[in-house]
């Protein structure tokens, strides 16, 4: 692995970064070629890109209390996931998850910056990668939050017209993620112990 | 109907501008607030440092001073005792009868005498041998009776349960405090009284002196350990510093006495 990767929580993300690639190509391919959506693909993406953001927050996150919250929200998304798989099989998308999902990704990100507050390790914020990629899925969280709210009450029409803003928001994530991944590690760290 | 899918529409669109915009509030906030909790504690980091700063060169003076007394005292006093035996024995004495030299050998022994005493006090005065062999309590009590000797105040101590002795050093530093505490009060406050009370606990002693003329409150001590005066003070909490103590100046409530609070916490070995 490159030396930039040493974090784990950044290997994570590349992990993820790479899946979401094949994803979006393999999702392109099936849209354009085979004019079909295979929707136990597009879940088991969903679960396996939950799964790696929760083991994300668990590694950037200190608060050993909140480890055990996001270890409890990964078992239970997994129940979440599992039922929607017996209730819809692989005949549609499960949107409940991915409610889920964004709601409790969304406050681990906000437990995230609160964190950065109390205890202060790097100068600038903004100079580690972590920040960024923390970033990244917030925006994005936030910006798909009311369209997946939504999605189960639009028509196939309305729903094709709104996901354009989801495309939008995966892009505003990636260009958040290019920066993360460019981020010299450790450029701004402190010593805590100076700090008051 | 159509008002009805608008509105439906338009709340998905207006729900994600508004999460998106409080997400990017929130982010702003955070960059900003982490920058101004930094700069913040970095000039509390300086200001420490001020602190620190003033406290070691109070503690420099005071050891200039503690020496330039102690060559003073050395070349104005020891100098010509120590000269003038020299001096006698530098007489040619085996001219002299014998009556004469049993007078110069008895007047150089006087001499010698003097120059020991004086050895001696220059040398209590920088480890006072009550509190090296009997402890802080004794300490106290010897230097309070010869304050009560003088008769011009009444000073009086009271040690509550001191049974368990602090490290030397640590009462060699307390003693100093009491002493520089006590000189400020006999030379500045024109009280009546002085009155000290020891009180122990198994984790901390504390050590309250009481005075009935013109004391300090905290605001004062405070300001003025960080003014260029109050050498004294700068001392008293350069001193606190090392046994990790902490004082407090009050009146009390009636307005009649001042109080002077120091807590000293006990290490492991001490209790």
């Amino acid at each position: 692995m490159h030396k930039k990767f040493s974090f784990k929580g950044l290997r994570v993300i590349f992990f993820l970064v790479t899946l979401s690639f094949i994803h979006d190509f393999y999702a392109l391919y099936l849209f354009y070629y085979q004019h079909k959506s295979n929707f136990i693909f597009y879940n088991i993406y969903q679960l396996t890109e939950t799964i790696s953001l929760y083991c994300f927050f668990c590694l950037i996150i200190r608060n050993t209390s909140i480890k055990k919250v996001i270890v409890f929200f990964g078992i239970l998304y997994c129940i979440v996931w599992l039922l929607s798989f017996l209730e819809f099989g692989t005949k549609s998308y499960y949107t409940s998850c991915t409610n889920f999902e964004n709601m409790t990704l969304l406050a681990l990100a906000i437990f995230y910056y609160y964190e950065q507050i109390i205890i202060i390790d790097s100068a600038f914020i903004y100079a580690e990668s972590t920040f960024w990629i923390v970033t990244a899925y917030f925006i994005y969280m936030a910006g798909i939050f009311f369209l997946y709210l939504y999605m189960a009450s639009l028509s196939l029409e309305e729903q094709e017209k709104y996901y354009v803003l989801n495309y939008i928001f995966i892009i505003i994530r990636t260009i958040l993620l290019s920066v993360a991944l460019l981020i010299k590690p450790g450029f701004s760290k402190i010593d805590n112990k100076n700090l008051i | 109907m159509i008002l009805l899918i608008t509105g439906f529409f338009s709340a998905l669109l207006l729900g994600t501008i508004g999460m998106l915009f409080l997400a990017i509030t929130l982010i702003i906030f955070i960059v900003f607030h982490q920058r101004r909790v930094i700069l913040y504690q970095l000039k509390m980091q300086q200001m420490e440092a001020e602190q620190q700063k003033v406290l070691l060169k109070a503690s420099m003076e005071m050891q200039e001073e503690e020496r330039q007394r102690i060559a003073a005292d050395l070349h104005d006093e020891a100098g010509p005792l120590l000269a003038t035996a020299r001096l006698y024995l530098s007489e040619n004495m085996v001219t002299q009868d014998k009556a004469t030299q049993l007078q110069t050998i008895f007047n150089i022994k006087e001499i010698i005498d003097d120059a020991i005493n004086l050895v001696r006090n220059i040398s209590h005065s920088l480890m006072p041998p009550t509190l090296k062999n009997f402890g802080l309590e004794s300490a106290v009590n010897d230097f309070f009776q010869k304050i009560n000797g003088a008769g011009s105040l009444q000073v009086e101590c009271c040690f509550d349960n001191y049974e368990v002795r602090l490290k030397p050093e640590k009462e060699l530093i307390i003693f100093r405090i009491i002493q520089e505490l006590t000189n400020n009060i006999l030379k500045h406050s024109h009280s009546t009284f002085i009155h000290l009370i020891e009180q122990s606990a198994e984790e901390s002693i504390t050590i309250k002196l009481h005075h009935d003329g013109k004391g300090l409150t905290q605001e004062d001590f405070l300001k003025m350990s960080k003014s260029s005066v109050g050498l004294g003070l700068k001392n008293i909490q350069s001193r606190l510093k090392i046994i990790l103590g902490n004082i407090n100046f009050e009146q009390d409530s009636s307005r009649t006495f001042y109080k002077v609070s120091i807590n000293i916490p006990r290490e492991y070995d001490e209790k």
